[in-house]
């Protein structure tokens, strides 16, 4: 066993550590190693399409649909219109999804955009060439999905303090912000810790969380349903009284209806963890995203039944008022449902991202460590440390909420550049085997879409904080000339990636095209 | 060991070699991983496993050395190809880490991390649930009180209604029953009745024979109990006030104190030691105080052969407080009304009470225009506002609240209390009274007043208030004069809004919500009107000719018939802001208050997150201003109209249209409450 492990190694050192090793090796591998046959240092196919559509809607569904659902409805005006706009933008984030799965069967690698911005540009010129996947995890991994994660970790501290409220009531607002950052640090460092410990932990976790998490949303459907058929249609009959007639106001309903929606292109981020990746993601897709998009839509019929439209809109969660008026003693299930529902989202948003920093990080668009994983539990460790102390830091720092704000429009300038590549890619990959094929109409579809949504903003609420957002890109630049493009590495990241390496236990991982 | 570090390069070396190949093919992707899956080398990895369990037997301060020497020599060795080797991993394999990572200082290092980690996180639940049990405690938050939540309405009976069937020309328990609606419908919870307890017949209201009886000009005990009956199948309590600080000079413990019954003689407060005489040989009071009404407040009684304190009337003898036997007498006293269904007792004249024992002259301040036989000419820290007082009303509140369901309530009117309460007890927990009267804020305001002036009046209140007392609102009692005469009626609308919605508990006196004037013709107490019901004969209060009290100044044009049909009214205004206080912005909210527009517009407004804020703004000048409210920090840029005053003639502002924050337009002393979505910060 030992020698022909030697043998497939390198030849120049094989001799060497055979004479050096031998004899100790027999003594202590029997300790160390599990007895199971070898394995490959990888990430492993652990995601069913049970586990990848739970993926897909434990990041769709965070907590804006029990908390915040009322802004398209105040930019829409009226019931009708609303349910509209919540239809349009389900479908078309189908139309999104569906052209990522053809992406992600023609690029059956992590990290979704990233790698197919790799793939559809990186060739093109030396320089400019792998610049648009850089930028794209530059944004990502160090500034938008921590972000996120704090995001969405604080508003979970939020509902699991609710049961507490009434003792926290009187103390000083400041106070209470602090044991809301604890609170949201420890659930930080809980999901860090899943996430860092095994990959079968967090399915098992997200799967349960995902469950719970979609019985909240029935209960809502049901208790809307309930009043519907006990004769309550008061609000609804309102129909489209009240409808915005001005464009921009559309605009923005439609801009926040798809953000309500975003996340349907994750399991394309986890490609390489995903079992039978041609056959599962696109029926992970074709399930989750329409399960999201009908959840979404009755859950808003469901408001719209109990509660007034300013009702809605001056609810600070609007679930829990729903909740409060219908529910009676049940109550409590909403924020749980909250607080489930947010942790889940949290921890599938990290998982996935730490995956593209593990791609990055293969593909030398990071530092190297990010790529490597731990020898018995099979995940990028350090990948998931540095996520879990980046949004650890966002959760110290706070107001970050216009840090996403800032870098959010990137995301549909992202997907438009990830159509663009699918439509480049028929073009330079023409053999590859597509087993699933979108019209092209969709992806042009998407491209104006992702236009219409980044100039949305601009044009409404021209800002300077879009100069930052290029400021932000302007200082990846700087980084990607001469660390990626150059490979200029600082001495002292050798000791760094040993000091990692012995820490964390951590290995290069050797991948392989299956 | 220098040769480990030695067989790691050419590995790497190799690998950088295959991926400069690679580049010159096209393949721009600076990464070895790739480089090796192309290379076709899926399983050695694997196999390497078993390799490395070797790397355990090395001792720690090798493992590190050895790394730092195989760095260095790899910068030294190969040159030429070091950058390659970069881009390459210079990560070790699993076989090559498992002899550094198995080192006991690592293995050390990593469970110190692994611990220290979860002591950090079970170190920060158990602060974070340590500041959540250590977070003060209060009462409980919500459902309000009754007379938290609604408006005490103050009914001076004798000038209420008049029932028609005993002695005419005065208010009584029949006629007040026969308005309940009205109260009902006001929206009210709360009365506050005035005194009915049997007085001499020659005496003032105050001149109490007998606590225990209703006195014949009001009715009778049964009828008392016949108009609670009502009051509370209507839904409404009933306070009772009464003066415990004196009785009538005719009161069975008078007249037993002044014989000087054993039991009896200290019920009052009498002087002590054999007296003094004058030159004429009439004895001298003891000390120099005076009675409010003018004149000593002692009076020598030939009976007992001592001096008697009266701060009031000499027929009004001060009971003596001090004596544990009259507190537990008003106990009885209270007991008494409770049983037979008042929800409160509203004390007067608390701060009388009691009085310094020293019997120490009370100093002049001698104010111009004063002589030293005036109550005025003193001040009168020896006789007001003395400590314990507050002991004795915490005494009775105890008996009050826990009397059967505890929805009774202690209220006290006396004007000095909250000084005191803040010097003397500013650190007692509970407060000792659950309303307490404030109504000189308001009685400080001259007409033509500007809304700093307002402004002021209601900070130095709010901010003199202990904390855990309720703040009370009251623009006018029986003994003043009322707002649209004493200031204007323009103001009524715009103050009642104010007092309404500000935190706290509006006491209003019956006629300020219709806007009634003084009673016509110079009277001791202006404010003392009948109610003007209608622009009938007596305005609709009695049927005899010439009644006790007269009518308002205005009764024509301001009365119930008149404000129930005219929409927008004083009495509609009223109806819709205690409706107002229903919602939780009114119940819990915080405040926040702005003076804008050149002093001419106060602001304030009311948010409970989660709820429709409230904004009140009253233009105090007498013209029209158009002013922005972005100083509130919450309003929003649409405010929609809620409340108008009755006077607001600004064309386009009506109930329920739809303003922008930066420009309203507020006509002359004109003032509105408009709701809003409270912006969040």
């Amino acid at each position: 066993m030992v020698a022909k492990a030697k043998c497939g190694y390198g030849i120049h050192n094989q001799n060497v550590s055979l004479a050096a090793n031998s004899t100790e090796v027999e003594l202590d591998s029997g300790d160390n190693l599990p007895t199971k046959p070898p394995k490959k240092m990888e990430l492993r196919r652990e995601l069913g399409l049970f586990s990848a559509v739970n993926l897909i809607v434990g990041v769709m569904i965070g907590s804006g649909i029990f908390v915040s659902p009322a802004s398209a409805l105040e930019r829409s005006g009226s019931v009708g219109l609303c349910l509209i706009i919540w239809a349009v933008c389900g479908s078309i984030s189908l139309l999104g999804a569906l052209a990522f799965a053809e992406l992600g069967t023609v690029v059956p690698r992590s990290g979704a955009e990233y790698a197919y911005f790799q793939e559809a540009y990186g060739g093109l010129h030396r320089f400019w060439g792998p610049l648009p996947s850089f930028i794209c995890a530059w944004v990502y991994v160090v500034i938008l999905r921590p972000a996120e994660v704090a995001v969405i970790i604080l508003t979970f501290s939020e509902y699991v303090c609710q049961p507490f409220a009434y003792h926290m009531r009187h103390m000083p607002a400041e106070s209470q912000e602090i044991v809301k950052k604890i609170i949201a640090l420890l659930g930080l460092g809980l999901l860090t810790y899943i996430n860092f410990i095994s990959v079968k932990l967090y399915i098992h976790i997200q799967n349960i969380f995902g469950s719970c998490k979609l019985f909240a949303c029935l209960v809502v459907i049901f208790g809307g349903l309930y009043e519907l058929c006990i004769g309550n249609t008061e609000n609804l009959t309102k129909g489209f009284e009240g409808s915005t007639t001005s464009p921009t106001n559309l605009a923005l309903a439609f801009y926040s209806g798809l953000w309500a929606f975003d996340g349907w292109s994750t399991v394309t981020s986890v490609t390489e963890e995903v079992k039978r990746p041609e056959v599962n993601i696109p029926r992970s897709i074709i399930i989750a995203v329409p399960l999201v998009t009908t959840v979404y839509f009755m859950m808003n019929v469901a408001y719209m039944t109990v509660l007034t439209i300013p009702e809605m809109i001056a609810a600070p969660a609007v679930a829990v008022v729903f909740g409060d008026r219908i529910l009676g003693v049940m109550n409590f299930i909403i924020p749980l449902g909250v607080a489930l529902s947010t942790f889940g989202c949290a921890l599938s948003i990290q998982f996935s991202v730490t995956r593209l920093c593990y791609v990055a990080g293969r593909e030398g668009h990071m530092v190297e460590v990010f790529s490597y994983i731990h020898m018995k539990r099979l995940t990028p460790a350090p990948a998931v440390v540095t996520q879990g102390l980046l949004a650890f830091f966002f959760i110290i720092v706070g107001d970050i909420t216009s840090l996403i704000d800032f870098a959010s429009f990137l995301i549909w300038i992202f997907y438009g550049a990830a159509m663009v590549a699918l439509i480049l890619m028929r073009k330079t990959k023409k053999d590859i085997k597509r087993p699933y094929k979108v019209p092209l109409w969709i992806p042009v579809f998407i491209i104006f879409i992702a236009l219409f949504l980044c100039f949305v903003p601009i044009i409404t609420d021209p800002s300077p904080r879009y100069f930052f957002a290029l400021l932000f890109i302007g200082i990846g630049m700087a980084i990607y000339a001469p660390l990626v493009y150059y490979r200029h590495r600082p001495q002292c990241m050798d000791k760094f990636t040993y000091f990692i390496q012995v820490l964390m236990e951590v290995v290069p991982s050797e991948q392989s095209m299956d | 060991m220098e040769m480990k570090g030695g067989k790691e390069n050419p590995k790497e070396f190799t690998d950088g070699n295959i991926h400069l190949t690679q580049k010159e093919s096209g393949d721009h992707l600076p990464d070895k991983s790739r480089g090796s899956k192309e290379n076709g080398e899926p399983d050695d990895g694997a196999d390497e496993k078993l390799v490395t369990g070797d790397g355990v037997v090395k001792t720690s301060k090798d493992a590190s050395e050895v790394k730092f020497i195989s760095i260095d020599s790899q910068n030294g060795d190969a040159k030429i190809d070091i950058e390659n080797m970069k881009i390459a991993f210079a990560g070790m394999g699993k076989e090559e880490l498992m002899k550094f990572a198995h080192d006991p200082f690592w293995v050390r290092l990593r469970w110190f991390l692994f611990i220290f980690f979860w002591l950090l996180w079970a170190a920060m639940l158990a602060g974070a649930i340590a500041i959540i049990v250590m977070a003060p405690k209060c009462a409980a938050p919500a459902p309000l009180k009754w007379w938290e939540q609604s408006p005490l309405y103050q009914v001076f009976l004798p000038a209420f209604k008049d029932g028609g069937e005993i002695l005419g020309g005065t208010g009584d328990l029949k006629g007040f029953q026969s308005k309940l609606d009205y109260i009902k419908n006001l929206g009210v919870k709360g009365v506050a009745l005035s005194s009915v307890l049997k007085v001499s017949a020659d005496g003032s209201d105050e001149a109490v024979e007998d606590f225990q009886d209703v006195d014949p000009r009001y009715g009778t005990v049964a009828e008392f109990k016949a108009l609670i009956t009502s009051l509370k199948s209507k839904g409404l309590h009933m306070v009772l006030s009464l003066v415990p600080n004196h009785s009538s000079k005719k009161h069975p413990w008078f007249v037993k104190s002044e014989r000087n019954d054993s039991q009896y003689k200290d019920y009052y407060v009498w002087s002590s030691g054999p007296p003094k005489y004058d030159s004429e040989g009439k004895p001298e009071p003891p000390n120099n105080w005076k009675s409010v009404v003018g004149g000593s407040a002692w009076e020598w009684s030939d009976m007992r052969k001592a001096f008697y304190l009266h701060q009031f009337s000499v027929d009004e003898p001060d009971l003596n407080f001090t004596n544990s036997f009259v507190i537990e007498e008003f106990k009885e006293i209270f007991k008494f009304w409770m049983d037979l269904g008042v929800s409160g007792l509203q004390l007067e004249k608390v701060e009388y009470l009691l009085e310094d024992s020293s019997r120490q002259d009370e100093v002049p301040r001698a104010p111009p225009g004063t002589t030293h036989d005036e109550y005025d000419f003193y001040n009168h820290a020896r006789t007001v506002n003395q400590p314990g007082i507050l002991g004795i009303l915490a005494e009775w509140k105890e008996v009050i609240q826990n009397y059967t369901d505890g929805t009774r309530m202690l209220s006290v009117v006396g004007n000095l209390l909250v000084d005191s309460l803040v010097d003397q007890n500013s650190n007692i927990s509970i407060a000792p009274v659950d309303l307490l009267h404030a109504d000189r804020e308001f009685s400080q305001l001259r007409n033509s007043f500007n809304a700093s002036d307002l402004n002021k009046i209601i900070q130095k209140y709010l901010d003199k208030l202990p904390n855990d007392t309720r703040p009370t609102w009251e623009l006018s009692t029986s003994l003043s004069s009322r707002v649209a005469s004493r200031l204007s009626s323009d103001y009524v609308d715009a103050l009642n809004m104010i007092a309404m919605l500000l935190p706290g508990t509006p006491i209003t006196l019956y006629g300020e919500e219709i806007g009634m004037e003084d009673a016509s013709g110079s009277v001791k107490h202006p404010a003392r009107c009948v109610m003007s019901w209608s622009n009938a004969t007596n305005a609709g209060f009695s049927e005899v000719p010439v009644p006790v009290y007269h009518t308002s100044k205005n009764y024509e044009t301001v009365n119930v018939e008149a404000e129930t049909a005219a929409a927008g009214s004083s009495l509609s205004v009223y109806r819709e802001l205690v409706e107002a206080r229903n919602t939780p912005s009114i119940m819990y909210g915080t405040r926040e208050f702005a003076v804008i527009g050149n002093d001419t517009v106060f602001s304030f407004t009311r948010i409970k997150s989660g709820n429709p804020g409230y904004l009140v703004a009253f233009n105090t000048a007498d013209k029209e201003v158009t002013v922005s409210f972005n100083k509130l920090k919450h309003v929003p840029e649409e405010l929609n109209v809620l409340i108008k005053s009755s006077n607001f003639n600004s064309t386009g502002i009506k109930a329920k249209s739809k303003l922008n924050r930066d420009s309203v337009c507020l006509s002359a002393r004109g003032a509105l409450v408009a709701t809003f979505v409270p912006k969040v910060e």
